[in-house]
């Protein structure tokens, strides 16, 4: 017992009883945690009682809701999605007007994708099986897929949705056509879905068009030229831009060249200019508040003076498509004399004055070398210009990174740079569209290694100023002065730094300083588009699409539509190839809304009134003078145009009851329907009434004769609109009246009746048509 | 042999008991001079004293209130019997063991429980692996929770089984009559390293997978040499410890399930059978080391059944033959008896080991990295903190820093009982004071040769930067590790030779390898980034 008390086990005791006690603690406070702390508890107590608060006999029925955690269990998509547990009224419509997480889902989305069926993640992404915020919205580490909400859901659509166009995604969409329109798919892959074309001008003879100093301007900066630029700000230094302007300067057209200057009539240019209604296209004038007036789908006209030369315009304008094979510009049959004139307006209409006089003080540009040549070829392929202007079959390289799959490319192999952005696809793809240079990171010198293998590594997208794709052979000090010379003959850095004495490191380090100020190490090809939030979010969205997760099975996969083009190889092709009706009008699912559908054509105008449209088109609404351009059809073009509209354009269905009962039709009650209706609010009628819809007895000074709707249009499709407009044309804002089938006819009936006595009197000369139909 | 003499012992004290017990009024005994009450009556005592009675069936002695039942606390229960009865006062103290050994096993006692119950919702195959981490984490009640124990248990263990082995050497306890516990406790650090590397896998996360991926690349490491050597095609050992280890050419599905068997199965019963094997010995090779607390011969001679050697021990069916025994108990004289004060103090310590880690359980999140995905390799990719020192090695040479090393270092330490076989007193930290001098000096001496030699490296990189055509042969021989090795053997013979002891000698080698365990370990985790290149913290890696 004397020994049992130098032992200190009373000491040992307390140890014991505190340890176990706040093991306990620790145990108990995990149960407590496990059972009580939960947010989703709270959400679904808090659920609960508004379901007995709405519930009206809760008194008598009492709402019976465990809190427990609920999921969709998707067997096929290979999801447990337990956002249920927090958001328990999703599918509730009575629950709208609650905050999150209570809320229903907004709009009618889940009637199409149930929740059942396609879970939540499949759309939001983020964690479906975790069960606090934070883990399930996917904001933590290593969750690479954080929740999309708003319209970056719509980058989640196309895992079953094969189509270019997906419907009800808008915002999609609108970004895919970016990256054609934009010419980001110049560069960068980006899978079937979207269109890879050229979207700039082809060059070949840009030595010939335009002038070398407008080159070299443009180069530097297109925004001192224009405004608002198609081809984006590249921020290349001097001499790249001296020697791209060089190399683009020697493709040349000897013919044009070989032109003599004539001078043409700016009065007769001017009337050619208002019949070829080139302001429809063409940006062509300010208006009082300096802003331009003209269409977007050519280029800016407003300093084509400053740019082209006038010979090259001449030759353009007789036949465009010789140089633009894919523009929207239709041919006209511009005469020599035409061309002249209208190129002489042009060249003296469109031209900055002042611009010409700064140009005029300016030095004369120092002579080309056949080195500065050499290297803007070279440059020409490197820095993509290839992706969006052909010239001389060089061909799209195409070398930027691949953006196939950059949807589902792992976070960790993205390059942040130092950005501040949370570390997401989203937050990269955003970040990177708007501002490239913001994900850029500074060059450091390499550790160890031989230092001028690692700028070489990194100049060389520029660095093929040398024209050769690999270092000389020799000790590293020689290859750093080799790198400095060559970058200095390329414009890349200052002519007149000298490397200083001392150690290839030291050295190297100068070197690298040097190159990291003029921020061409590690050089970003990527140019600053300049984009608004929406079209970068739009793009984003679009990117984010991009990913190699599909539809698990076949069951998911929306059915595609086969889209057809309209490109038929008769006659009628070969005319609508020529005049490019296409980039105005819509027929069947080809071309643009710019004009009338023309789809059904046929079946909305008689053939005698398209003929004579055709010849000496005008505006259906007096407060508009923009219309068709007066191409100056040949007569058996327009009567094959008319012929062909009205035998191919049309669908033998519509209007079939018209058809089969128009007898029963009464004109005079129509009229008494047209007054009680109120149809002159919007449609002129013998000079009275409304300019919201198109007159209905038009008369224009362009075309004395008139004609009045019923000179125009058939009863079939009369009828057909009067009863639903928006089956035809979903976007106007003609009025469904409701009309009964004998009130429709009656009407129908009324409208063809509105016929011009002086346009009767001129019959068309009709002439039988030898295509047959092609539908 | 044993559990019979417990019995009778048992048997003993209960019939001693019985006279002053006024609760066993029920035993046939007392009421066979009284009235019979009739067998109803009789069944309704039994009823009612079955609760006391089962007690007293299953601890036959009464409270430890005397010495002797203090004993019987101890020898009359399976698991207490491991304990000697009585315990040197000198074990009992903190600073002669740090209590690593307990904590050890605690922390695989926790382990074993948190393991079971995670084992019920984890689903061994590529596809559910990381999912039902997952659920582990999100939906399992107090899932997260045990899988937190689990893993932090994990390192912690693979710490202290380090740590002990330490205690073991510094406090030569592995000399005679323990060099095969030594052994043994060799065997079990081996066995949890695997336990810990083969449960690294199982949640199938990034981490996991190029970790084990990281670690059977060091397995297919003797290729390096075979491939020198040009015997790879007929003779390819490092291919074949792969394929063994992962069961294909990659870590997949094979690998996932072998190391699922191993980690739940094989291993565990592996280390439990070795672990009684260890602990049996303790007793069989005297109890906890410590220093003689009397003058004269360690075994003493047992001549002859007449002469008995102590009284103090009961020997039951032992037989009494001629030879010589460890002396079991050599002394009555400093120790107290196992309960209360064993007892009480591996108490205390088991439930302060518990209360830390139910605390870093509940405050610490284990790591899961994302899905494992082969096409995207981890930059850096880290072996288990615990191998980085040999990654470290391997970065300069795969077949030393993977197999040559590592096997010396084992093979060393299970080979030190028996190089170092100087009689001395165990127990005693570093033997002494020229000890604790030259396992300072060792300590610093590495401290500078390793630092020192990775300075050199990082500045000026190794025989590859300068001569690039050399062959691989030559670096495998000529490495930072290599020379390491040969500097620590070199001073550990020079200590020998000075102090004209292998005891020395040993304290120096050991201390240099552990020293340098800790620095590869600290500077391959902290100081090594993508590419294996030297960064000073993390914040300077390259972001991409």
């Amino acid at each position: 017992m004397q020994q049992q008390k130098s032992y200190p086990v009373n000491r040992l005791k307390i140890v014991l009883v505190l340890a176990s006690v706040s093991s306990l603690v620790m145990l108990l406070m995990a149960a407590f945690e496990e059972n009580f702390t939960a947010d989703w508890r709270t959400h679904q107590q808090d659920y609960a009682k508004i379901l007995v608060s709405n519930s009206s006999d809760a008194a008598t029925q009492p709402v019976n809701y465990p809190l427990e955690i609920r999921q969709n269990y998707l067997q096929e998509l290979d999801r447990v999605d337990r956002c249920v547990t927090c958001h328990v009224g999703i599918d509730n419509p009575a629950m709208k007007e609650l905050p999150q997480p209570l809320t229903t889902h907004p709009g009618d989305i889940l009637k199409h994708h149930s929740a059942d069926k396609y879970g939540c993640t499949i759309c939001h992404q983020g964690q479906g099986r975790a069960t606090d915020k934070d883990a399930a919205h996917g904001h933590v580490p290593f969750w690479d897929k954080p929740l999309l909400v708003g319209d970056f859901v719509q980058a989640s659509c196309t895992q079953c949705h094969h189509d270019a166009e997906v419907p009800q995604a808008p915002v999609l969409n609108r970004g895919r056509q970016l990256l054609t329109e934009l010419g980001c798919v110049g560069c960068h892959k980006t899978g079937e879905n979207i269109t890879a074309e050229r979207i700039g001008p082809q060059l070949d003879s840009i030595g010939s068009k335009v002038t070398r100093r407008w080159l070299h301007k443009w180069l530097a900066n297109p925004g001192d030229y224009l405004p608002k630029h198609k081809m984006p700000n590249y921020q290349m230094n001097p001499g790249t831009v001296d020697a791209l302007a060089a190399y683009l300067m020697t493709a040349k057209n000897e013919k044009i060249d070989s032109l003599k200057k004539i001078e043409g009539d700016y009065d007769e240019g001017a009337t050619i200019y208002r019949e070829a209604q080139c302001i429809v296209c063409h940006v062509t004038k300010l208006d009082y508040a300096d802003n331009p007036v003209g269409g977007q789908i050519g280029p800016n006209l407003l300093k084509i003076g400053n740019k082209v030369n006038q010979q090259w315009l001449v030759t353009f304008l007789q036949d465009p498509h010789s140089f633009l094979p894919h523009t929207k510009m239709p041919g006209y049959h511009f005469s020599k004399k035409e061309a002249i004139d209208l190129s002489q307006f042009a060249i003296e209409e469109w031209v900055d004055y002042d611009l010409l006089d700064v140009e005029e003080k300016e030095p004369a540009l120092p002579a080309v070398t056949p080195e500065q040549v050499q290297y803007g070829k070279l440059l020409y392929a490197e820095l993509g210009c290839a992706g969006c202007h052909e010239l001389q079959g060089i061909k799209a390289k195409r070398n930027a990174p691949d953006l196939t799959r950059i949807g589902s490319t792992p976070v960790h192999q993205l390059s942040f740079g130092d950005a501040k952005v949370p570390r997401t696809i989203p937050d990269f793809l955003y970040t990177k569209i708007k501002s490239p240079k913001s994900l850029h990171h500074h060059f450091e010198l390499p550790i160890s290694g031989d230092v001028s293998v690692s700028i070489w590594e990194n100049l060389k997208p520029l660095a093929i100023f040398s024209g050769s794709h690999s270092l000389p052979e020799s000790p590293e000090a020689d290859r750093l002065d080799w790198i400095l010379k060559h970058a200095i003959t390329a414009g890349i850095i200052a002519k007149e730094l000298k490397m200083p004495e001392g150690t290839t490191a030291e050295q190297a380090t100068w070197l690298v300083e040097v190159f990291n100020k003029s921020g061409s190490l590690n050089p970003l090809k990527m140019p600053d588009f300049d984009l608004s939030d929406n079209q970068a979010a739009s793009l984003t969205i679009a990117l984010m699409s991009l990913s190699e997760t599909g539809a698990p099975s076949k069951r998911f996969e929306a059915p595609r539509q086969e889209k057809i083009v309209f490109n038929p190889k008769d006659e009628f092709g070969k005319l609508e190839r020529h005049y490019r009706c296409l980039s105005c009008h819509k027929i069947r699912e080809s071309g643009d809304l710019l004009a009338s559908d023309l789809t059904f054509e046929g079946n909305r105008a008689n053939r005698q009134w398209l003929y004579h449209y055709l010849n000496n088109p005008y505006s259906m609404r007096r407060m508009i003078t923009i219309a068709m351009p007066i191409f100056h059809f040949p007569d058996e073009e327009s009567q094959l145009m008319a012929d062909y509209i009205s035998n191919v354009f049309v669908d033998g269905e519509m209007g079939l009851y018209w058809k089969l009962n128009h007898k029963k039709a009464d004109a005079k009650r129509g009229k008494n329907l047209f007054d009680v209706k109120g149809c002159i609010a919007c449609h002129q009628l013998h000079g009275t009434g409304g300019d919201v819809g198109p007159s209905l007895t038009t008369q224009v000074p362009e075309f004395p004769q008139g004609t009045w709707v019923g000179d125009k249009l058939k009863g079939e499709w009369v009828y057909t609109w009067l009863k639903n407009p928006q089956a035809i044309l979903p976007e106007t804002i003609e009025p469904n009246l409701g009309l009964s089938d004998q009130e429709a006819l009656d009407l129908t009936a009324f409208i063809l009746s509105l016929k011009n006595p002086e346009y009767q009197k001129k019959t068309a000369p009709s002439k039988t048509i030898k295509e047959q139909e092609s539908k | 042999m044993e559990s019979e003499s417990t019995q009778k012992d048992a048997g003993d004290s209960s019939s001693h008991q019985d006279g002053s017990s006024h609760s066993d009024g029920s035993s046939r005994q007392d009421t066979d001079g009284a009235q019979p009450p009739g067998a109803l009556l009789q069944l309704w005592q039994n009823l009612t004293s079955t609760p006391w009675q089962f007690c007293k069936s299953v601890v036959r002695h009464g409270r430890p209130t005397s010495d002797r039942a203090a004993s019987q606390v101890i020898f009359s229960n399976v698991f207490l019997h491991i304990l000697p009865t009585r315990i040197s006062l000198h074990a009992l103290k903190f600073r002669a063991t740090l209590g690593l050994g307990v904590i050890t096993l605690v922390l695989f006692f926790l382990l074993t429980i948190t393991g079971i119950a995670l084992m019920v919702y984890y689903k061994p195959s590529t596809a559910e692996a990381y999912n039902s981490m997952k659920e582990i984490q999100y939906v399992v009640p107090t899932g997260r929770f045990m899988r937190n124990i689990h893993r932090w248990g994990a390192h912690a263990m693979v710490l202290f089984v380090l740590l002990h082995m330490a205690r073991a050497f510094y406090t030569a306890a592995y000399k005679k009559p323990r060099q095969f516990n030594w052994f043994i406790g060799m065997v079990l650090l081996v066995l949890t390293l695997a336990l810990s590397f083969t449960g690294y896998l199982l949640p199938w996360d990034q981490l996991a997978y190029w970790a084990v991926t990281i670690g059977s690349e060091i397995a297919q490491s003797p290729r390096e040499l075979t491939d020198a050597l040009g015997i790879t095609s007929w003779f390819d050992i490092g291919g074949f410890q792969k394929r063994l280890l992962l069961g294909s050419n990659h870590v997949g599905e094979e690998a996932l399930i072998r190391f699922y068997v191993l980690h739940v199965a094989v291993l565990p019963i592996l280390l439990c059978t070795f672990l009684a094997v260890h602990f049996w010995r303790i007793r069989k090779d005297g109890g906890l080391a410590r220093p003689s607390d009397h003058t004269g011969a360690d075994h003493l001679p047992l001549q002859s059944i007449s002469n008995p050697i102590s009284s103090s021990k009961t020997f039951g069916l032992m037989a009494v033959v001629r030879g010589q025994t460890p002396a079991v108990n050599r002394s009555m004289t400093n120790t107290v008896p196992t309960w209360p004060n064993a007892i009480y103090a591996i108490a205390a310590l088991s439930m302060l080991t518990f209360a830390v880690m139910l605390c870093l359980g509940f405050c610490f999140d284990a790591p899961l990295k994302e899905f494992a995905n082969p096409n995207v390799p981890e930059n850096p990719a880290k072996a288990p903190w615990y191998f980085l020192g040999l990654q470290e090695m391997v970065s300069y040479s795969a077949f030393m820093g993977g197999v040559a090393i590592p096997a010396i270092v084992v093979l060393g330490l299970m080979l030190v009982p028996y190089l170092d076989r100087e009689q001395e007193e165990a127990g005693v930290w570093f033997s002494g004071p020229l000890g604790k001098r030259i396992c300072l000096l060792s300590a610093l001496l590495t401290t500078v040769v390793i630092v020192g030699v990775l300075a050199f490296t990082i500045n000026f990189g190794w025989l590859r930067n300068w001569y690039p055509n050399i062959p691989q042969i030559i670096i495998t021989f000529v490495n930072p590790g290599t020379l390491f090795l040969v500097i620590f053997m070199v001073w550990s013979f020079a200590v020998t030779k000075r102090t004209n002891s292998t005891r020395m000698g040993a304290l120096a080698i050991f201390t240099c390898f552990f020293v340098a365990f800790i620095i590869l370990t600290y500077f391959a985790t902290v100081h090594r980034g993508p590419n294996w290149d030297f960064y000073w913290s993390q914040s300077d890696w390259p972001v991409h």
